[in-house]
């Protein structure tokens, strides 16, 4: 499912047009991830929490040029579900 | 959360709150159903994982467990959030950096203190070459053989002088540039080269003189010697029986093989052949001696280039050299071979054998026609000579590092007597041709212990290691 699909399946929930809920998942998700860049956890209740992950650089061996490229370090957005979400996501099998 | 979206999209709070609760139950109830992938455009993507069900083995108990599968949900933030991450991290970031190259900085400085011992040690053999380097030792070689023969006539004097001359030019050089390239020690090298290297061109220049004077004078006797030829090609001509004879002279001493076939060859390139031989019997006894001289000299002169240029090896320089010059010629007469065996092989017919023998032959006349043919045969004299001088250089050379070798060796052997007086599990006595990597290769089978070889032994010059001196085997 994309994008737009996902947006027309908000939008038929909340009975709000598709303009608006693309307008509110922008809006929504810029405030996440500025929370999210200030290094906080982003918990959302029966979801999951989204935070920031440091990914330590690293070496990569490139076995062509026989080279050691350093990577540098990183952060990423990692996300981890809710237990909630777990069980209802398995619960039916 | 819902705060936060209230303010950026102005909307009240429960508009906000509903929303984000219908924005993830979408997401749940799409996984739920059992969608796969759900792309969210600016936050990533969310994946529906089936964990496989797995056996483990209980820690404590040994015994063995069914993880049971289960569904997770993956995700993957897009590049665009990542970067946002990253950018708006950056300022915190570069306050860890800022410590991290702090803590990276002794790795370097740790690698400069190593360069430091490298170049004390540099230092050190570089001291030691001003102490005694190679090239005093070579003037007196120099002398050496030049006091040894002053018996024989100057014509050999001449030659011999150059010779050595060549020696002493061409064996401290390759040593001096072998051993970077073998990676003894590179710094080192690189440091101790230039000096002996300068020192050596001082010499150069010394033989170059000498080598110059002794050409000036091999061209003039080389200019006479073609002038006589020329009258005596046209003599010979005429007189066919007086060229056999002449030639069957000097072919009995070129060798018997082609004593065999000359008298077949005769019949046909009678003009060809007479001429020569009766040139060289001629002249042979001064003007051959000069003609000795300047090939002689003239390899010696291209080894020096070729040295500066290439820095070969030793032996290989000296093979190459004259080589270079005979190929020009042996080019163009083998082409006369090729056409003089032609002839033949119409003219007569016979076995291919004897063609084969032949040929062999005209190779060798051929290199005597060019002389006839051409007027000014600077390469024509090269050819003969250098074939037949290039064993008698060889010789000489031998003789002359036999010569050399001695006082050098007696020069250092004193001083390393000193060195090697301790008892040694493994010695190792150099032989020529040898550099201290092969030893080290041939005794431990890296290049990386001539380090340990040169510390032990504490060559006063690694680079040049006299032939036959003793030294010791970590």
């Amino acid at each position: 499912m994309n994008n737009k699909e996902f947006i027309e399946r908000v939008s038929q929930k909340t009975n709000f047009e598709t303009e608006d809920v693309k307008n509110l998942t922008a809006s929504m998700i810029e405030a996440m991830l500025e929370s999210v860049a200030d290094g906080d956890v982003v918990a959302i209740q029966g979801f999951g929490t989204f935070e920031p992950r440091e990914k330590a650089r690293r070496k990569i061996y490139n076995p062509t040029t026989k080279d050691f490229i350093i990577v540098p370090k990183k952060t990423t957005l990692s996300f981890k579900m809710s237990p909630t979400l777990k069980e209802r996501i398995n619960m039916n099998d | 959360m819902a705060e936060s979206l209230s303010l950026k999209a102005g909307v009240s709070k429960k508009v906000a709150e509903s929303f984000s609760k219908a924005f993830f139950d979408t997401i749940v109830d799409a996984l739920y159903m059992g969608e796969e992938v759900i792309k969210v455009k600016g936050l990533g993507t969310f994946k529906l994982i089936e964990v496989e069900s797995r056996e483990s083995v209980n820690v404590t108990n040994g015994e063995r467990i069914v993880i049971p599968g289960y569904k997770k949900i993956s995700f993957t933030p897009d590049d665009t959030v990542v970067e946002q991450l990253n950018k708006k991290e950056e300022k915190q970031e570069n306050k860890v950096i800022s410590e991290e190259e702090i803590v990276e900085t002794p790795v370097p400085a740790i690698q400069e203190d190593n360069k430091n011992v490298d170049t004390s040690v540099s230092a050190i053999s570089y001291d030691d070459d001003n102490a005694e380097s190679s090239v005093p030792a070579i003037s007196e070689e120099e002398e050496n053989v030049e006091a040894v023969t002053p018996i024989v006539p100057q014509a050999e004097n001449v030659q011999e002088e150059v010779e050595p001359i060549e020696d002493l030019v061409s064996v401290p050089e390759p040593d001096a540039v072998e051993t970077p390239a073998d990676e003894l020690s590179g710094i080192d090298m690189l440091i101790s080269t230039p000096e002996s290297l300068e020192e050596v061109r001082a010499q150069f220049e010394d033989a170059k003189a000498k080598a110059e004077a002794a050409i000036e004078e091999a061209r003039k006797a080389n200019a006479e010697k073609v002038r006589l030829e020329k009258l005596l090609s046209r003599l010979e001509a005429n007189s066919v029986p007086e060229s056999m004879g002449s030639e069957s002279q000097q072919e009995e001493r070129e060798g018997d093989s082609e004593v065999v076939t000359n008298i077949a060859e005769n019949s046909i390139d009678t003009d060809n052949q007479s001429e020569s031989p009766e040139v060289d019997d001629s002249h042979s006894t001064e003007e051959g001696s000069t003609a000795n001289n300047a090939v002689a000299v003239l390899p010696g002169e291209k080894k020096e280039e070729s040295i500066e240029e290439t820095k070969a090896s030793d032996e290989s320089s000296e093979e190459k050299a004259p080589k270079k010059k005979s190929s020009t010629g042996w080019i163009i007469a083998l082409l006369i071979a090729l056409l003089l065996g032609t002839v033949v092989f119409f003219m007569y017919k016979t076995s291919k054998s004897i063609d084969e023998v032949e040929k062999v032959d005209a190779v060798e006349q051929a290199s005597k026609q060019p002389k006839i043919e051409e007027p000014k045969p600077a390469p024509k004299v090269e050819q003969k000579d250098s074939v037949s001088n290039a064993a008698n250089s060889k010789e000489n050379a031998a003789k002359a590092d036999s010569v050399k070798t001695d006082p050098a060796s007696k020069d250092k052997k004193t001083e390393q007597k000193k060195e090697e007086a301790p008892a040694v599990p493994k010695t190792h006595t150099i032989r020529k041709g040898e550099s201290l990597t092969r030893i080290s290769q041939k005794y431990y089978g890296t290049k990386d212990s001539v380090n340990a070889i040169i510390r032990l032994n504490r060559f006063s010059d690694p680079n040049n290691v006299p032939v036959g001196a003793r030294i010791m085997l970590p």
